[in-house]
């Protein structure tokens, strides 16, 4: 293999873009700059892999289709702790706290604080620790019903690892630790009702709504929470139980997610319509 | 035009490679090892990403492509605002390295031997 045909290898880690506009300097620039140098060449060859890599990586953080989805991802799998933790924190404050269940507000907690704070990879490993270990543990039997409930959480917590969002950290934001863990004391408090998770979208679906044109990240989530929880009418069924919610809305919520992922992307194509003309 | 930011060693010297005049991809790498004498060897991935954040922010324009010894080259030049930013890094390092100089000519006696 040519040290030229090696170094086109190298290069396809960068984006298709940029590759057409300016791989072939790139190759001449790197077949320069190698030598007579086996060693400097191979140095070159990983430095551009890495530099294509970068260029991927800044490529995906830029507005687009693909952040959009990734953040909706992110926003849901957020959620989706939240949740947890008000879960979690609703069954210490009910029964007395023991070792694993102490151990389990920990990791859901620590994950939740993560991504808050804007560590999202910290937060999808500490995530996906949370999904593994009562799987393994808790569920015995009942493992493949309730392993569809973890889908949506472990694609979120997926994309959340590879496409995680980028900014400045926000230690600020820790401060929706305290409506979260108020959330779940009072859910404790009063018992446990099946449908209590779904009061924030209340609030969350018809500011999804209005926000859509502008940004449709937040009804990404939504339409994802929405699959959630169709998946757990899915699990009360494989558990020998009527479906709750009856056959239609069950059916309505699967189908929010591939609608609102279809609508994002229609949108998205308009818009640089409007633009080339 | 962006606001004056500190620019990186690799940067600094691949923007002051451009003052004389534009010049192609290893041809900036060649002068920004001589300027830098030797310090700063810039990889093939290294300098085209910069290149790409430098015409992002204005501070390099890039020409047309075109053949040199069977190789495809496009030429880079400095824009105003590249020059002034480069010119505002070399006047930040002058004062940084005037004020350690300084002080160490003023603390000179009192260092333990």
């Amino acid at each position: 293999m040519t040290r030229e045909s090696r170094a086109r290898i190298a290069l396809r880690a960068y984006p298709k873009a940029i590759r057409a506009s300016r791989g072939e300097e790139m190759i001449a620039t790197l077949l320069d700059a190698s030598g007579e140098s086996s060693g400097r060449h191979r140095r070159e060859l990983a430095a551009l892999v890495a530099g294509g890599l970068r260029a991927r990586a800044r490529q995906r953080s830029l507005p687009g289709p693909t952040r959009d989805l990734a953040d909706g991802f992110c926003y849901a799998a957020t959620g989706l702790l939240a949740l947890a933790t008000a879960e979690s924190v609703g069954i210490d404050a009910r029964f007395a706290p023991h070792g694993a269940s102490l151990w389990h507000l920990l990791v859901v907690g620590g994950a939740l604080a993560a991504a808050l704070a804007g560590y999202d990879r910290i937060a999808s490993l500490a995530g996906a620790a949370w999904l593994i270990d009562p799987l393994a543990v808790v569920r015995g039997p009942q493992f493949g019903p309730l392993l569809a409930f973890d889908v949506v959480p472990m694609v979120c917590f997926l994309v959340m690892l590879i496409l995680p969002r980028r900014g400045p950290r926000r230690p600020a934001r820790l401060a929706w630790l305290i409506p979260v863990v108020a959330l779940g004391i009072l859910a404790g408090a009063v018992g446990p009702r099946s449908y209590w998770f779904l009061s924030p979208l209340v609030v969350l679906v018809p500011l999804a709504l209005a926000r859509f044109q502008r940004d449709p990240r937040l009804a990404i989530a939504c339409a994802l929470f929405a699959w959630e929880v169709a998946m757990f009418e899915v699990v009360q069924v494989a558990d020998g139980q009527a479906l709750p919610l009856g056959v239609l809305p069950t059916v309505l919520l699967f189908a929010t997610a591939p609608v609102v992922f279809a609508l994002t992307l229609m949108q998205t194509h308009a818009e640089r319509d409007g633009e080339t003309t | 035009m962006v606001a004056s930011v500190e620019l990186r060693r690799p940067s600094y010297f691949a923007l002051a490679a451009l003052i004389d005049g534009p010049l192609h991809g290893y041809a900036i790498v060649r002068r920004a090892g001589e300027l830098s004498q030797g310090t700063v060897r810039l990889s093939t991935g290294t300098l085209y990403a910069l290149l790409e954040r430098a015409i992002e922010e204005g501070l390099v324009v890039a020409g047309d492509e075109y053949l040199e010894g069977g190789r495809r080259r496009r030429d880079y030049a400095l824009t105003a605002a590249g020059r002034g930013e480069l010119a505002a890094e070399a006047r930040r390092l002058a004062s940084a390295s005037r004020a350690v100089a300084a002080r160490l000519r003023a603390t000179r006696k009192a260092a333990p031997a």
